[in-house]
């Protein structure tokens, strides 16, 4: 690896996709919600992979609308990139973390004598992240 | 004036109180709270207790929450410098872990397929504490090594 592309990784700048992937990743979301609500009409995978897949889909859109680049790349959105990652990562963290948790103190102070369970977001949690994430990324730019 | 909640809002985040780094003698509480709560599972586990499966969602989460203080707490010499550092340590967690958790289940499925595994199962939806561990554990790596590389 020469200097300029150890730079480049230093940066935060090498997982980057060109911006017209931006509109690419519509078609993984729409895969993801026809699979989704179409599940039980198809006979290549059983309803498990299928919710699974279709979930994951949905993922796979956010995530590539998340890394693909601006129009107008510069050193100043970069920086706000990251900047948004590490509040969504914070903010999305407090929030998966604390909400299950105030949901069992809760369950334990008004349930009393039922059975408890302390239930957890899963999948959701990324879903949260990358929503996290977008909003921030939207904020910070409005404020440029 | 009366000022709008958005301008209240951006005021509130200017000051830093948004995104909360909290002094450095938390690291070590967090870490203590982590390693009691670790050794409360492990005990939980090996006495065999009764609704194991409620008091490890419990401990898990006092586990995460005491590595997200140790993550939070500032550096002794915090200045402007470290700052872009931890939010560019924050950046490629967030990216990585989501990449990884993302593309994993599909690389698992091809695998499956192409061995000849059938019936095809969805096997990784992962656990919060998997995808939430797995984040930290990518901050403080990275944090660490644009530390070393200043």
């Amino acid at each position: 690896m020469n200097d300029k592309q150890l730079n480049k990784v230093r940066k935060g700048d090498f997982l980057l996709l060109p911006h017209y992937m931006k509109w690419a990743a519509i078609y993984p979301v729409l895969c993801g919600v026809v699979l989704f609500f179409f599940k039980e009409h198809q006979q290549f995978l059983n309803e498990e992979v299928a919710t699974g897949m279709a979930g994951h889909l949905i993922l796979l859109g956010f995530l590539l609308i998340i890394i693909s680049r601006d129009k107008f790349p510069d050193e100043r959105l970069l920086i706000l990139r990251h900047k948004a990652m590490a509040y969504a990562f914070i903010h999305g963290m407090i929030l998966v973390i604390v909400t299950p948790f105030l949901t069992f103190l809760l369950g334990s102070l008004f349930r009393s004598g039922t059975q408890l369970d302390f239930t957890d977001y899963g999948m959701l949690s990324i879903f949260l992240f990358q929503i996290m994430y977008l909003i921030n990324y939207w904020r910070f730019k409005q404020e440029l | 004036m009366e000022k709008s909640f958005k301008q209240k809002f951006c005021d509130f985040d200017k000051r830093g109180l948004v995104f909360p780094l909290i002094a450095t003698r938390y690291k070590y509480i967090g870490l203590a709270i982590s390693a009691i709560s670790v050794i409360g599972l492990l005990s939980f586990k090996l006495l065999e207790i009764a609704s194991l499966d409620l008091w490890s969602g419990v401990f898990k989460s006092f586990i995460l929450s005491g590595l997200i203080i140790t993550m939070l707490s500032k550096e002794k010499l915090e200045d402007e410098r470290i700052k872009n550092l931890r939010f560019r340590a924050f950046a490629f967690a967030f990216l990585l872990a989501v990449v990884m958790i993302v593309f994993m289940p599909f690389a698992a499925l091809l695998i499956d397929s192409v061995i000849g595994r059938f019936p095809l199962v969805w096997e990784q939806d992962q656990s919060v504490f998997y995808i939430i561990s797995t984040m930290i554990f990518f901050q403080m790596m990275y944090f660490n090594i644009f530390k070393r590389q200043l």
